[in-house]
């Protein structure tokens, strides 16, 4: 299945872009996209545990399911205001 | 929004705080306060030359709604209004403006003080600083 990253301000710099489709098996999470994203943009990595992830516009967590068509976001610290 | 007593935006054009307070205000408010939060010209000593915004622009208009919401939910506001702008601002110009109408001014500073925190906290918006040698998004809220 197919599904949309979305990456804002250093994660759109780490990934080299701020929208990217990825294609994974199905049944995979947010956590599961994440991993493989940091496998092939290592830069994602120093990010790490700071980075929060929203599935179709909702806070997710890792082991949150990931559907066909889905829209992942990576979200660094926000730094609005 | 359905409500008509707030209103939250998202702009890449001047906010124009008069014309907000001048929503916001009304017949039963006692009080009109503003939070206007603006681009300083250095951070840690190093001088800004220009400060850029952008934001996960669903969600964030989603966010502002919730907190011009839980605003006038938690204190007795008559008129809410939350303006974040986006793209490049220069030194001096409004980043935010969070403006509240409430009968009572202790109920506006407390609905204000809130709607803030919120908003560094939770809006999915993201600043890039922009120094005389270099740019660097930044990381912690500040």
């Amino acid at each position: 299945m197919t599904i949309t990253v979305l990456a804002f301000a250093a994660a759109r710099d780490a990934l080299g872009a701020a929208r990217v489709a990825l294609e994974l098996h199905a049944d995979s999470t947010a956590g599961a996209a994440l991993a493989l994203l940091v496998e092939r943009h290592p830069a994602l990595a120093a990010l790490g545990p700071s980075l929060r992830l929203a599935v179709n516009e909702e806070f997710a967590a890792t082991h949150t399911p990931l559907h066909a068509g889905a829209t992942l976001a990576l979200l660094p610290p926000v730094s609005g205001g | 929004m359905s409500d008509p007593r707030l209103f939250a935006a998202l702009t890449t054009q001047p906010i124009d705080v008069p014309a907000l307070a001048a929503r916001v205000a009304g017949p039963a408010a006692g009080a009109v306060l503003s939070f206007v939060g603006t681009v300083r010209d250095s951070k840690q000593g190093r001088r800004v030359v220009c400060i850029e915004y952008e934001a996960y622009e669903p969600k964030a208009r989603r966010v502002l709604e919730r907190i011009a919401s839980e605003m006038c939910a938690q204190w007795p506001a008559t008129g809410v209004a939350i303006v974040h702008r986006l793209g490049r601002l220069e030194v001096g110009e409004a980043s935010i403006a969070i403006l509240v109408a409430t009968p009572h001014r202790a109920d506006g500073f407390a609905a204000l003080r809130h709607g803030i925190e919120a908003v560094k906290r939770d809006l999915p918006v993201w600043k890039r600083e922009h120094f005389e040698d270099g740019a660097v998004w930044v990381q912690e809220g500040s």
